[in-house]
């Protein structure tokens, strides 16, 4: 047991030392083959293993292609010719509903078949043709070379459309991407008062398009992955070269290269797969709909994982303190954003424990409620014929039903549902004597509660952590309840995300972070980035050098 | 199988190390409020315990009986000592009884004069008892007299009284709260001894124990009554009064009282309001009969003139200061004279002698207290201050004077 607890651990210490050992030694082919820096892909050569070659002879190629992918009724075939030398037959594949038929239209189809010979000013032989429209018809920015039967079978997969011609062994991979996506929206599960109100989509082009228009840095580094082994999901990972740990990027890119799996639909999946521990209730990714947010943390050091598909975006490293800031505290003023900072972090204290301090001085501790309080609740409990701990499982599970009914059920009957579950549940129960009206009014406080918590994957790991909270307060009281909160806490410290410390800053504690923990200091003293994450940019842009220089020209 | 072989031994250690032993649902418990300690002639102790019915004190929630039953009931039982009689009163009730919330210990009269050392140890003991609890004596009434009473405002006596105890301590300080604690530390003092208040009941004391008190316009009550203080446990006599003030102002406790001071031939012509008071102590043992000194500095207002002063001369308030210190003075004397004639150190001197000279208190003092104690020459010092006058200067009466004269 203890082994394998401490195993993630020990691996990450150890991978990183590794690596600083071998940094030197990395050579880029080891890289696997699959990684294509989005920037550099145009030139990049992309070497699969030779499966086969292109055949030279059209119509035996599409035949290859329609047997591939086993006929498909989307898959358009368009022969067409055009003229170079003398006539040229070409094909163009592409599948129906992902690309946008007005680039193919016009900047591929139209050029191609206006082409004659006349405007040439020396004869192109047929084995150029390709290179020539490449160079000279395709009104295009994405055009890339095709040289495997596994490539063009790939990129018809991934929308391009392919350009085949009579007589060459090469092919045209075309960047014609297009049909129907999502547009950008709100966001829904992270609404702020103040701060900008786009949220990501489904589509990761879109999604790093929306981070990269907010920052105009040469620094940003994205790098693709595709992973899973029948979805071919694009994954990228955005990242501040000059800020973040480069033995942090090595480690989150190992981690992702380590994943196999079939299909990857949403971030959660990649989440299980490249978190430190699996055996917490505790999340170790941040997840995020809303740029300002990645970006934000990219500017901490932090690396931000997109998935094609889902609008989800990770961010790692992750710490518990991060779970209770909201991205408007940054945009709010200090005292304010500090206040509910605090309230946020005691709400979370609230939804863990409230049902579990509600029993334990209920059933062992009656003489720490004050007198008056104590006759309110002996009265309501007189006639109550549950103990309290059951009283408070039921309500708890009452409400749990009720709130997970609230999130499956069609929206139409959810008036019915809340009536319900507000009047028969709440009142009825109440009035029919099986629960006491404090123990519905502990129930609301701890269900609001849970919902204050700007991160959903926190208030989820408290609404776990409640139901053995109950028991075991049930059993042992108060005594109980603070070694149980003794073992979370022991365990949060043992927690890591990539290597971070997880409670940090508190513990390991430091200093200069603290600043931006539990409370946020007026924004000109932070001016440190996270310790450990950016150790090789530490210092942010000071606000001070500007005044300062000021100050010394008034002088002067 | 690893997982169950532990979960298994998980669980079987869970039935022996279950920590359900003091575990009481709220409906499992009676909760006392008033505990009362009686004596009866074999030497038995009667105990009364004055427990709540939660839904009728409650705010807000009628019960089934809807406001029919009482507020209170009272339950008595005997033994030959506290845990005896408490455990004896499983026979009459149907629920633990629970003391955690209990507010106000009384000893009768006949347990003071016998000896109240056979009743606080368990109630210093009994971890579930606050030390808090307040001690009072009922002076010609029993406990369990006292304990049946119905009080109008405060439903539940006990609370009524805990709480008469701190208003009166705050207001008028003839009375200080004196809980369990504080008593056992009184008799462990050196040459100390407890001083316990008094309580009675006022008016129609056959009405006071039914519930129809409550709906009479003038009920019975319960109300402060001097303090008792007690000799080697055992109650010796009352102060009342000034003199009672007088331990307060002594131990400097007094927080706020009004002090009658004459006025240009008018007796009461002034009343004057402590609004703070600050009390030092010091100690001579040179010689064989030690001598102390008192100092008191009370800040006071000027709550009430009735006479026609012109209080907008300096001159008159320091008079008033000067008659102000007379008058607590005199109070501060006779509390200790009377003390004295009790030869009961109910005012701290002896622990004080002992602070001030551990050595001398050890092998002179200590043995010889009790004859020490009454030759005790105490110098008693006030220096009052008057800071306000209220809302006006010169009373009424002076400018109907001044208006007298003027033509």
């Amino acid at each position: 047991m203890r082994n394998r607890r401490k195993r993630p651990i020990i691996k990450t210490h150890k991978k990183l030392t590794d690596m600083l050992a071998d940094k030197k030694l990395d050579d880029p082919s080891s890289l696997r083959s699959k990684i294509i820096s989005m920037e550099t892909s145009s030139k990049q050569v992309i070497t699969k293993k030779v499966a086969g070659e292109l055949s030279p002879v059209l119509h035996v190629m599409v035949d290859r292609v329609k047997n591939l992918l086993g006929e498909p009724m989307d898959l358009i075939v368009r022969e067409f010719e055009f003229e170079l030398e003398h006539k040229v037959t070409a094909t163009l594949l592409f599948l129906e509903e992902m690309n946008d038929p007005q680039i193919l239209n016009e900047f591929i189809l139209a050029p191609l078949m206006s082409l004659s010979s006349h405007k040439q000013s020396s004869p192109v032989p047929v084995d150029h043709a390709l290179h020539y429209i490449k160079q000279n018809a395709l009104a295009l920015g994405r055009v890339l070379d095709v040289e495997t039967e596994d490539e063009l079978v790939e990129g018809l997969l991934a929308g391009f459309s392919v350009l085949l011609v009579e007589g060459n062994t090469k092919g045209l991979k075309l960047g014609t991407t297009g049909g129907k996506v999502r547009g950008i929206e709100e966001p829904s599960s992270e609404v702020v008062i103040r701060g900008p109100k786009d949220s990501f989509t489904e589509s990761i082009k879109t999604n790093i398009s929306l981070i990269r228009r907010r920052v105009r840095s040469k620094d940003i580094r994205v790098e693709k992955f595709i992973i899973g082994e029948v979805t071919h999901t694009d994954v990228a990972i955005v990242y501040l070269e000059n800020i973040a740990n480069p033995l942090l990027i090595n480690e989150i890119k190992e981690r992702i290269e380590e994943v196999k799996t079939d299909g990857l639909l949403e971030s959660g999946q990649l989440e299980e797969f490249i978190q430190d521990e699996t055996v917490t209730v505790f999340p170790q990714f941040l997840n995020t709909e809303r740029p300002d947010v990645v970006i934000g943390n990219l500017l901490e050091g932090r690396v931000g994982i997109i998935i094609n598909g889902t609008p989800f975006v990770l961010i790692a490293p992750a710490q518990f303190i991060q779970f209770f800031q909201s991205s408007e505290d940054y945009y709010m003023r200090y005292d304010i954003s500090t206040f509910l900072r605090l309230l946020r972090f005691s709400v979370f204290i609230i939804s863990l424990i409230a049902p579990s301090i509600y029993i334990a001085l209920t059933t062992f501790h009656q003489a720490m409620i004050p007198t008056t309080l104590l006759f309110g609740i002996a009265a309501q409990r007189e006639g109550v014929p549950f103990p309290a701990i059951a009283e408070a499982l039921v309500m708890e599970i009452t409400f749990e039903i009720l709130r997970e009914a609230g999130i499956r059920m069609p929206r139409a009957v959810g008036v019915a549902v809340s009536i319900v579950g507000a009047l028969v549940l709440g009142q009825a129960a109440v009035q029919a004597g099986l629960v006491s009206p404090a123990m519905v009014i502990v129930v609301g406080i701890t269900a609001v509660a849970s919902f204050a918590i700007p991160s959903f994957a926190v208030a989820t790991s408290a609404r776990l952590l409640r139901f053995p909270l109950m028991l075991i307060s049930s059993i042992f009281g108060f005594y109980g309840l603070t070694l149980a909160l003794i073992v979370i806490i022991a365990h949060l410290t043992s927690l890591r995300s990539f290597g971070y410390p997880y409670l940090s800053p508190f513990a390991p504690i430091q200093t200069e972070d603290l600043k931006d923990s539990l409370f946020r200091f007026p924004i000109k003293k932070l001016f440190k980035r996270p310790e450990k994450l950016s150790k090789r940019n530490q210092t942010r842009t000071r606000p001070y050098s500007v005044k300062k220089k000021r100050e010394e020209e008034t002088t002067r | 199988m690893k997982l169950l072989k532990s979960c298994l031994s998980f669980s079987i250690c869970l039935l022996f190390l279950t920590g359900c032993w003091d575990q009481n649902e709220l409906d499992e418990l009676s909760i006392v409020m008033g505990i009362g300690i009686n004596i009866d002639k074999k030497g038995d102790l009667i105990v009364t315990y004055q427990v709540v019915n939660p839904t009728e004190v409650a705010p807000g929630i009628t019960g089934a009986g809807g406001g029919k039953q009482p507020v209170f009931t009272v339950y008595e039982t005997k033994g030959r000592n506290l845990m005896e009689a408490t455990r004896k009163a499983s026979k009459q009730t149907s629920r633990r009884l629970f003391f955690a919330h209990a507010r106000m210990l009384v000893f009768s009269e006949k347990i003071a004069k016998d000896s109240i050392y056979q009743a606080v140890d368990m109630i210093s003991r009994d971890p579930e008892v606050r030390s808090t609890i307040q001690v009072v004596v009922a002076r010609g009434t029993t406990p369990s007299k006292l304990l049946r009473t119905f009080t109008a405002i405060d439903k539940v006596t006990s609370d009524e009284v805990a709480t008469i105890l701190k208003i009166s301590e705050k207001n008028w300080g003839e009375n200080m709260q004196q809980d369990i604690n504080e008593v056992l530390q009184s008799i462990i003092d050196e040459g100390g001894e407890p001083i316990i208040n008094g309580i009675k009941i006022t008016g129609d004391k056959k009405l006071a124990v039914t519930a129809q008190n409550y709906e009479v316009g003038d009920p019975a009550r319960v109300q402060l009554s001097g303090m008792g203080v007690f000799r080697d446990g055992k109650l010796k006599g009352w102060l009342d009064g000034p003199e009672a003030r007088g331990v307060l102002w002594i131990k400097g406790k007094l927080v706020s009282s009004a002090i009658t001071v004459p006025c240009m031939g008018n007796d009461n012509g002034y009343s004057i309001e402590i609004v703070r008071s600050n009390t030092e102590l010091s100690a001579d043992t040179k010689g064989k009969i030690p001598s102390l000194a008192i100092e008191v500095f009370p800040e006071a207002n000027i709550a009430e003139a009735n006479c026609a002063v012109n209080l907008e001369k300096p001159s008159e308030i320091f008079k008033i200061e000067k008659k102000l210190n007379g008058v607590i003075e005199k109070e501060i004397e006779n509390t200790i004279t009377a003390a004295q004639d009790f030869n009961s150190d109910v005012l701290g001197f002896g622990e004080l002698l002992y602070r001030e000279n551990p050595k001398k208190w050890r092998n002179e003092y200590k043995q010889h207290y009790k004859e020490i104690f009454p030759q005790l020459k105490v110098e008693v010092n006030v220096d009052s201050r008057i800071r306000r006058s209220g809302i006006r200067t010169s009373p009424f009466l002076f400018e109907e004077k001044k208006k007298k004269e003027a033509p």
